[in-house]
């Protein structure tokens, strides 16, 4: 599966958005913005599973805030790194 | 609230890596010594290893149990009980006629024990790990109930961070309304993989030695300990012939009703546990000598809290201990309560440990650097709970 | 050996020793009787709780055991999905019970100046320990972020907390099985103290597979001939899981259930203990407090008993359920007919085999649990 697909059904999956399909998440959706209703914990539960799906570690929130823009900047975080 | 009697602390006793015992560990502490580094008591599986404050020195604790019975929160407690009931003029056998009940603060002391049923389901085979027994082998408060044959009120506190904070303060209102002669009262918390696991998940844990209120702060070390203080009635304080130590004067209590891990950004509940202490004790801002804050190290707690004392209590000299014990959890409220004890009889208090640069955001004051005079017989110690629990002592000399 | 409970000691009572009036103003039940105080009053009324079966992993292959497990559905009448979207079976147990409980108490929509939380559990949250140390057992550097903040000791009340947007004082409390009397002994002082207009209390424990296993351990038949172990397992000994919350206020004319006139911690095998004259007793009896059976040696010698444990299993919160029971009895003005007896020995203790009228001594709810633990909370009319 694509990076940007699979990073779609992590999300649906691990933080529980329940009635959200993949097609709904855009790739250059605010992760963060109103849509999702996305925290804080929810932005260091996304590093974990990042870590745990593709190997790639988010050291700090310095580095990930920019990468957890949305699913774009993410696989391209991803990308960049594997 | 009405505003409550003050009540007698008879003795106090703590153990964490600054020291064995309050005395040595309030050397260590104007001394500037920190000790922290990789874990020893558990394999960390990260690549490097984050540093922690753990006890390295043998302590023996009790007469009771054997060694490998008891889980190390609870010989924590055991010990730092031993010391407070020496450090009160009182022995086991004049507790044993009196009414005692044991309140006490931890996180761990009631994890550990399902690592047994884990392991039980783990292993099959293994020998069946009854639910009561491991509760009673694992609970600070069990053990330290039957240690001293207590059989007054028990009651093990979990209010994560600031559970020492709170069963101190509960205990105090057990001897005001006449439950109790003595509470053995405070916190234990030993390191443990899970919280330790937990908090670098969270990235609120620093690689590098913690940095209360520092500019550069990038998050908590964790630590171990405990600290307990006896309480006691008036009349046994009589009866013991002994002046007490101190007297806890005021406790507040509230949650931020905010978020599971963020402190509240306007900071109202720590404002509110501070007034309802405050005003408990019949406590004016201007007696505070100085206050031992929560200073985890944490970019938003050392910020709001900074923030919420330059409002409520500008002028008063702060600091957190926090780098020299790391964050002992459970106990850091009982520790930090038994350090200001310290610290307003020595008429002193260390320099805030991790503090070097000044943080803009965090003015116009901020915690002391070197060690400084302090002059008053009052204190204020202060804890911020993952989950929003703010518990607020005042203590007196 | 019979031991008589004596010296009245521990016992919060008003200034001058006259009882408490602490009003029990709203209950919220759950668990493997249902949802809410009419369906426990249905489960007492007919003497049972509809049974499930939950599949345990043995040396043998799955399991099926029985269970009373809690279901948590009706929230979604109290809070929107997306607020519980990170919230598991346990802390949505906590919520459904507290809001249950407000409801009950026609005050869901009250906003009082400052109301105290307190939550007790036996357990904790041991799904989410469970699966910590397993995920830690093969060595993984990190664990999920949300599990271990849902793990924490409090991450019920401060759930509660946040939904209902109360800044009052909170507390978690984990005595095993007084945890119950720990928390009631806590609400007490808060009201007395006026430290709190109201006080939400009460308790939650959550079925894990490593409990299902102990139990399987425990009561599993090495006889080939019997196809299913739960033949040979007493009433007491199901599994069980929920919540049982209830608001306390210290306006006790005001409460269709009763009050809270006592509670009393101590240690029994120190013998320090009195027995609440001419009350009727609710045992909190389990298959999981391991030391012999001592309610027939401490309490007075046809002493009326009753026990209710197979309607919602053994769960160390389960005394909550019994003074939910023991209000409904002052509501209803009878007592409700007891389980069998398990172990408390029916030939020496006066166990209620039939409905009967409430009498005037009220009822006092006791654990005699591990370790020589007492608490005991007394329920009577205003």
């Amino acid at each position: 599966m694509a990076i940007k697909e699979k990073l779609k059904h992590i999300f649906i999956e691990t933080l529980n958005l329940e009635g959200v399909t993949p097609e709904q998440i855009k790739d250059d959706d605010l992760l963060f913005g109103d849509k999702f209703g996305l925290d804080s914990i929810d932005a260091v539960e996304i590093v974990f599973q990042v870590e745990q799906h593709f190997g790639v570690k988010i050291r700090d929130m310095k580095e990930g805030r920019p990468a957890l823009q949305s699913v774009n900047t993410l696989a391209a975080f991803i990308e960049a790194r594997q | 609230m009405d505003p409550v009697t003050p009540v007698a602390i008879a003795g106090i006793g703590c153990i964490c890596s600054a020291g064995l015992t309050l005395k040595d560990s309030m050397k260590s502490l104007y001394r500037g010594d920190r000790r922290p580094a990789p874990p020893v008591c558990f394999p960390s599986s990260h690549p490097y290893a984050f540093p922690v404050f753990e006890i390295r020195e043998d302590f023996s604790a009790s007469l009771i149990w054997q060694e490998k019975d008891v889980f190390r929160t609870c010989r924590l407690a055991v010990k730092a009980a031993l010391e407070a009931i020496d450090n009160a003029g009182l022995d086991r056998e004049f507790l044993k006629k009196k009414r005692v009940g044991v309140c006490i603060g931890t996180n761990v002391g009631c994890c550990v024990n399902n690592e047994a049923f884990y392991l039980n389901h783990r292993e099959r085979d293994g020998l069946l790990a009854l639910p009561a027994s491991r509760f009673l082998m694992s609970n600070p408060t069990s053990v330290m109930a039957a240690e001293f044959c207590a059989d007054g009120p028990l009651q093990t506190v979990v209010n994560a961070c600031s559970a020492g904070s709170d069963a101190i303060g509960l205990a105090a209102s057990w001897i005001r309304t006449g439950l109790c002669d003595v509470v053995i009262a405070g916190g234990a918390d030993e390191l443990y993989q899970v919280t330790y696991t937990g908090f670098k998940s969270l990235l609120i844990y620093d690689e590098a030695p913690c940095k209360p209120f520092d500019a550069g702060r990038k998050g908590l070390n964790l630590g171990e300990g405990a600290a307990i203080f006896i309480l006691t009635s008036e009349d046994i304080r009589k009866e013991s012939g002994k002046n007490p130590r101190g007297f806890l004067w005021g406790y507040g209590s509230t949650t931020d009703a905010h978020h599971p891990t963020n402190t509240r950004p306007d900071g109202l509940g720590l404002k509110m546990a501070i007034q309802e202490a405050l005003g408990a004790g019949g406590i004016h801002p201007g007696d505070i000598a100085f206050v031992n804050a929560h200073g985890t190290g944490t970019r938003d707690n050392d910020l709001i809290e900074c923030r919420v004392l330059n409002e409520i209590l500008p002028g008063v000299p702060f600091l957190s201990t926090k780098g020299y014990t790391g964050h002992t959890l459970g106990a850091s409220g009982a520790i930090e309560a038994a350090f200001s004890i310290a610290c307003l009889e020595e008429g002193r208090i260390p320099g805030s440990a991790g503090f070097t640069t000044p943080d803009p955001e965090l003015g116009p004051a901020w915690p002391v650097r070197e060690n400084c005079p302090v002059s008053g017989r009052i204190a204020l110690s202060q804890t911020l709970a993952f989950g929003g629990n703010n518990a607020v002592l005042i203590v007196g000399i | 050996m019979y031991k008589q409970i004596s010296n009245q000691k521990h016992q919060i009572s008003s200034g001058s020793g006259d009882p408490l009036k602490i009003g029990i103003k709203g209950i919220g039940v759950l668990g493997g009787f249902g949802c809410g105080i009419a369906e426990l009053e249905r489960a007492l009324l007919c003497g049972s709780s509809p049974q499930c079966t939950v599949a345990v992993n043995t040396l043998e292959g799955s399991l099926d055991v029985p269970a009373l497990i809690a279901r948590t559905d009706r929230l979604s009448e109290f809070v929107d999905k997306g607020a519980l979207r990170r919230l598991d079976h346990y802390i949505r147990m906590a919520l459904l019970g507290s809001y249950l409980a407000l409801e009950d108490a026609g005050m869901i929509d009250a906003k009082l100046r400052r109301m105290g939380i307190i939550v007790a559990t036996g357990y904790g949250s041991t799904c989410n320990m469970m699966d910590i140390q397993q995920a830690l057992n093969n060595d993984a550097p990190l664990i999920s972020p949300t599990r271990f903040a849902n793990s924490v000791h409090n991450a019920a009340a401060t759930h509660i907390s946040i939904l209902l947007d109360e800044m009052g004082p909170s507390l978690s409390v984990n005595d095993y099985d007084v945890s119950i009397p720990s928390a009631f002994l806590c609400a007490c002082q808060w009201l007395r103290e006026k430290r709190v207009e109201a006080v939400l209390v009460g308790g939650v424990d959550e079925y894990c597979r490593a409990l299902g296993y102990n139990w399987y351990r425990r009561y599993h038949s090495e006889d080939p001939e019997k196809n299913n172990p739960a033949d040979s397992v007493p009433e007491h000994a199901v599994m069980g899981e929920g919540a049982c919350f209830f608001v306390l206020t210290p306006e006790a004319d005001a409460s269709p259930y009763g009050c809270i006139e006592a509670v009393r911690m101590g240690n029994y095998t120190r013998g320090r203990i009195d027995a609440a004259k001419d009350a009727v007793y609710f045992l909190s009896v389990d298959a999981y407090s391991e030391f012999g059976d001592p309610y027939a040696v401490y309490l007075p010698k046809e002493t009326k008993v009753a026990s209710y444990t197979h309607l919602y299993g053994g769960i160390p919160i389960g005394m909550g359920f019994d003074i939910a029971i023991a209000a409904l009895s002052h509501k209803v003005g009878k007592i409700y007919v007891s389980d069998e007896g398990g172990r408390y020995h029916s030939d020496r203790l006066n166990v209620i085999r039939n409905e009967e009228p409430l009498g005037t001594g009220g009822i006092c709810c006791l654990k005699l649990g591990a370790g020589g633990t007492l608490g005991s909370v007394q329920v009577g009319r205003f």
